[in-house]
C-alpha cells in the first residue's frame, strides 16, 4: 500500500449540470434554490491503484471521466464519495496553457507557473535555462504568450511541467498539439522521467502513442473502469467494443455472429497495413493504408467480388469499396490474398470498424461476410468533426485574396 | 519523504491544516502575485504611485471645502484630521471591492491549476497595504506642513496597520468566496462600503455625537475603533484608546479566522462553480 503513488478508492464525482442557474441573492432568496440541475456522475465508484514508477494510459470516449480523474488527482475538484490519494509532488498539464497569463512573457509565465506549483524562486531560477532550451522558443520567450501559437503554448507548458521534478505527472491530451519531432522529444523526456521513478498518467485519444508508450491501460466508460490491464489488451478490448454501434453495445450482445452461410470462399484472416507497410490498428488520416485479406476457396469460383465496408462507432456507414466496379474475379481453388489500397485515407479522427464481404454480384450469392472484424482508430492531425475528407480545391472569381494558397493547403499536415 | 495528498468529501481539521501548510509552501507565489498587483496598478503611469494618492487628495480638497466652509466641524487642521483616516479607509474599501471579484475574474487559473486560491484576494489586500506605506510618508510631510505636533504615538501605527490588514483580509476572503456562488455580492459590497463609510467617523469626529444615541451606535462599529485610533495618533498626538485597539484586534482575529474557514469550505467547489 505504501508503494502506491496513486490510489483511488471507490471514488465517485458528481457534477451539477444546470438547466437554470440562480446566481443572484435575490433569485436564491425568492426561489429558495440555487437553480435547477441534474446530477451527472462523472466518476462512478472508480478504484485504481498505481504503483510508483508506472506509466499508465487512460483511454475512453469523450465524457467518460478521463479528465475528471486527473482533476481529482490534481486536487482541483473533490470526490463526493471515496478517497483519492497521491504521493509526492504532483504536476499536472491539464489544458493547453492552463495557468498562463496572456499579457506575461514566456519567461514571466515560467516564474508564475513554477510558483503556482509551489516552487521556491531559487528552484525556478535554477531550472529556467533548461526549460527555455527544451521549449525551443528561443528569443520568443520574451514575447507575451498571447502572441504564441497553440504549438508554442504546448511546448512551453510541457517544458515547464517536465522540468519541475514531479513525482507524479498528469497529462491530459496536450501532446497532440505539437509537431511530430517535438512529440518524439516529449516522449523521450517522459521516458527519462520514468527512469527517474516518476509515475506518469497520460490521457489521450491517440491510441497508438498510448500503446507504444504506456505499460498499462485503463479504459474508462461512463465514469467506470471498463478495463484495466496491460495496455495492448485494454486497447484491444476498447477498440473491439467501442468501434461497434452504441445500440449493439447497449444490448450487451456478446459480439457479432460471424457464422455466415458457408459459401465456397471464406476469409481466413485480415489485417490493415499502415503507410510503412506495418500491421496497424491505429491509422493516420491522409496517409496511405492497405487492407490485406487472406481467403481460402474450396472450389473454383468465377464472378467473385470483394468489398470492404467501414462503419464508424456510432453505426454510421462511412465507406464502401465494392471491387465489381473494376470487374469481377475468378478465384482458383486454394489460398489467395486480396489487397485493397487506399492511397490517402480520407477519414477524420475516430473509432471505426471494417467488415469484409466476398460475394457474386451477378447471382447475389454471398460467400462470406465478416461483419466488423477489423476495429481500428484514426488520428487526424487536423481539426474536423465530419466523417470523411475529400480531395478538393476552391477557386474564386474574382479572386480578392492576396495570397494564393498552395495546392497542398487542403491536404493533411503530415 | 514524500507528502501524501488525500482528497475526500469532508473538510476535517487535517484538511485545514494541510491548506495552511500548502500556503506556507507556496509563499513565493504570494510574493509574486503581490508584486504583480503592484506592477499592474502602476503600469504605464509615469507618476507611479502618486496616482493612488490623487484620489484621496482630491477627496480631501472637496471634503475640506465642504466641511470647513459649509458645515464647519469644530476641528482644527481639518485636512490632517481627514487624511489620517481617509487614507487607511480608502485602502480598506478599495482592496475589499477589488478582491470581491478577483476569484471570478481568475477563473482560468482556478479551474485548471491547484494552488492556494486565497492568495488571489490576499495579494490584492497586501498590495494595498504595501501602498499604504508611502501614503503614510506623504501624510507625515503633509502634517508637518500644517504644523501638526507629532510624536511617539506614531509608533501605534506599527500595530494598527497590521490589524487593519488582518481585518481586511478576513472581509476580502468572505466577500470573494461568496461572489463565486452569488454574483451580486459585488453590488452589495459596493453599497455596503458606501454606507459603512458614512457610518464611520472619517469625515467627522466621533466627538460631535458624544452623549447622543447615534454616537453610542457608532461606537459599536469596529471600523470606528480603528479610525478613531488613527485620528488620535495623527491629529491629537495621543495614544489610541486601549479598549478600542483591543476590541479591534479581537474582531480582526475573529474575522480573519472565520474568513479563512469559510473560504476553505467554499473553495472546494470553485473549479466547478466559477
Amino acid at each position: 500500500m505504501s508503494e502506491s503513488a496513486i490510489r483511488l478508492d471507490h471514488v465517485s464525482k458528481r457534477y451539477r449540470l444546470y438547466r437554470r442557474r440562480h446566481q443572484s441573492l435575490k433569485e436564491v432568496l425568492v426561489r429558495r434554490s440555487f437553480g435547477e440541475w441534474r446530477d451527472l456522475w462523472a466518476l462512478d465508484d472508480v478504484t485504481i491503484d498505481i504503483p510508483q514508477g508506472q506509466i499508465v494510459g487512460i483511454i475512453g470516449e469523450n465524457g467518460s471521466g478521463k479528465s475528471t480523474t486527473l482533476k481529482v488527482l490534481s486536487g482541483i475538484v473533490f470526490p463526493d464519495r471515496g478517497v483519492a490519494r497521491v504521493r509526492g509532488r504532483v504536476t499536472s498539464l491539464l489544458e493547453l496553457g492552463a495557468g498562463f497569463q496572456p499579457e506575461y512573457s514566456g519567461r514571466e509565465n515560467i516564474h508564475l507557473y513554477g510558483a503556482l506549483l509551489g516552487l521556491r524562486r531559487a528552484e525556478i531560477d535554477a531550472g529556467i535555462d533548461a526549460i527555455i532550451e527544451f521549449s525551443e522558443l528561443g528569443s520568443r520567450i520574451e514575447d507575451p504568450v498571447k502572441n504564441y501559437s497553440s504549438g508554442m503554448y504546448m511546448r512551453l507548458g510541457f517544458s515547464i511541467a517536465v522540468h519541475l521534478h514531479p513525482d507524479v505527472l498528469l497529462i491530459d491530451e496536450v501532446l497532440a498539439v505539437g509537431d511530430a519531432a517535438f512529440q518524439r522529444k516529449c516522449y523521450a523526456r517522459l521516458a527519462e522521467l520514468h527512469d527517474g521513478g516518476c509515475t506518469i498518467l497520460l490521457v489521450s485519444h491517440d491510441l497508438e502513442s498510448v500503446e507504444r508508450f504506456c505499460q498499462r491501460g485503463i479504459w474508462l466508460h461512463r465514469g467506470r473502469v471498463a478495463a484495466d490491464g496491460p495496455v495492448a489488451e485494454t486497447i484491444e478490448r476498447y477498440l473491439d467494443i467501442s468501434s461497434r454501434p452504441l445500440s449493439e453495445r447497449e444490448l450487451g450482445l456478446p459480439g457479432v455472429d460471424r457464422s455466415v452461410p458457408s459459401g465456397d470462399v471464406h476469409v481466413v484472416s485480415a489485417r490493415i497495413l499502415n503507410a510503412h507497410g506495418a500491421e496497424a490498428r491505429h491509422l493516420t488520416s491522409g496517409e496511405a493504408a492497405t487492407l490485406e485479406v487472406r481467403y481460402l476457396a474450396d472450389a473454383e469460383v468465377s464472378g467473385a467480388a470483394f468489398s470492404f465496408t467501414v462503419n464508424r462507432n456510432d453505426g454510421l456507414r462511412c465507406v464502401e469499396t465494392p471491387s465489381e466496379t473494376g470487374g469481377t474475379y475468378t478465384l482458383p481453388r486454394g489460398e489467395g490474398v486480396a489487397r485493397l489500397h487506399l492511397p490517402r485515407l480520407g477519414l477524420h479522427g475516430g473509432l471505426y470498424n471494417g467488415s469484409i464481404a466476398i460475394y457474386e454480384p451477378a447471382s447475389g450469392r454471398l460467400h462470406d461476410h465478416q461483419d466488423r472484424m477489423l476495429p481500428f482508430s484514426v488520428v487526424d492531425p487536423r481539426e474536423g468533426t465530419a466523417v470523411a475528407w475529400l480531395d478538393y480545391e476552391w477557386e474564386l472569381e474574382p479572386a480578392l485574396a492576396s495570397k494564393r494558397a498552395r495546392p497542398e493547403a487542403n491536404r493533411p499536415a503530415v | 519523504m514524500a507528502v501524501t495528498h488525500v482528497y475526500t468529501r469532508g473538510v476535517g481539521a487535517g484538511y485545514v491544516f494541510g491548506q495552511l501548510r500548502e500556503m506556507l509552501d507556496h509563499r513565493d507565489l504570494l510574493l509574486l502575485l503581490t508584486q504583480k498587483e503592484l506592477k499592474v496598478k502602476y503600469k504605464g503611469t509615469a507618476l507611479g504611485f502618486f496616482w493612488s494618492l490623487l484620489n484621496p487628495l482630491l477627496m480631501m480638497v472637496v471634503y475640506t471645502a465642504v466641511f470647513t466652509v459649509i458645515a464647519r466641524f469644530p476641528v482644527e487642521r481639518y485636512p490632517v484630521f481627514l487624511l489620517a483616516a481617509l487614507l487607511p479607509w480608502t485602502a480598506f474599501s478599495a482592496s475589499v471591492m477589488s478582491a470581491t471579484n478577483s476569484i471570478v475574474l481568475n477563473h482560468n487559473l482556478v479551474r485548471r491549476v491547484r494552488f492556494p486560491v486565497e492568495f488571489i484576494p490576499l495579494s490584492i489586500v497586501l498590495a494595498y497595504v504595501v501602498n499604504l506605506v508611502p501614503s503614510i510618508g506623504i501624510l507625515f510631510l503633509f502634517a508637518l506642513g500644517f504644523q501638526q505636533p507629532l510624536g511617539w504615538p506614531l509608533l501605534a501605527l506599527l500595530l494598527l496597520v497590521p490589524l487593519q490588514a488582518m481585518f481586511t483580509i478576513g472581509i476580502a476572503l468572505i466577500a470573494s468566496s461568496l461572489t463565486v456562488y452569488l454574483r451580486d455580492v459585488e453590488h452589495l459590497v459596493t453599497l455596503g462600503m458606501t454606507v459603512w463609510f458614512f457610518a464611520t467617523p472619517v469625515l467627522y469626529p466621533l466627538s460631535i455625537f458624544r452623549g447622543k444615541t447615534l454616537g453610542t451606535l457608532l461606537q459599536l462599529n469596529p471600523m470606528t475603533w480603528l479610525m478613531d485610533s488613527y485620528q488620535r495618533v495623527w491629529h491629537e498626538n495621543a495614544w489610541p484608546q486601549p479598549l478600542f485597539v483591543a476590541g479591534y484586534a479581537l474582531v480582526a482575529i475573529v474575522v480573519l479566522v472565520a474568513g479563512q474557514l469559510l473560504f476553505t469550505r467554499l473553495s472546494r467547489r470553485f473549479a466547478e462553480e466559477v
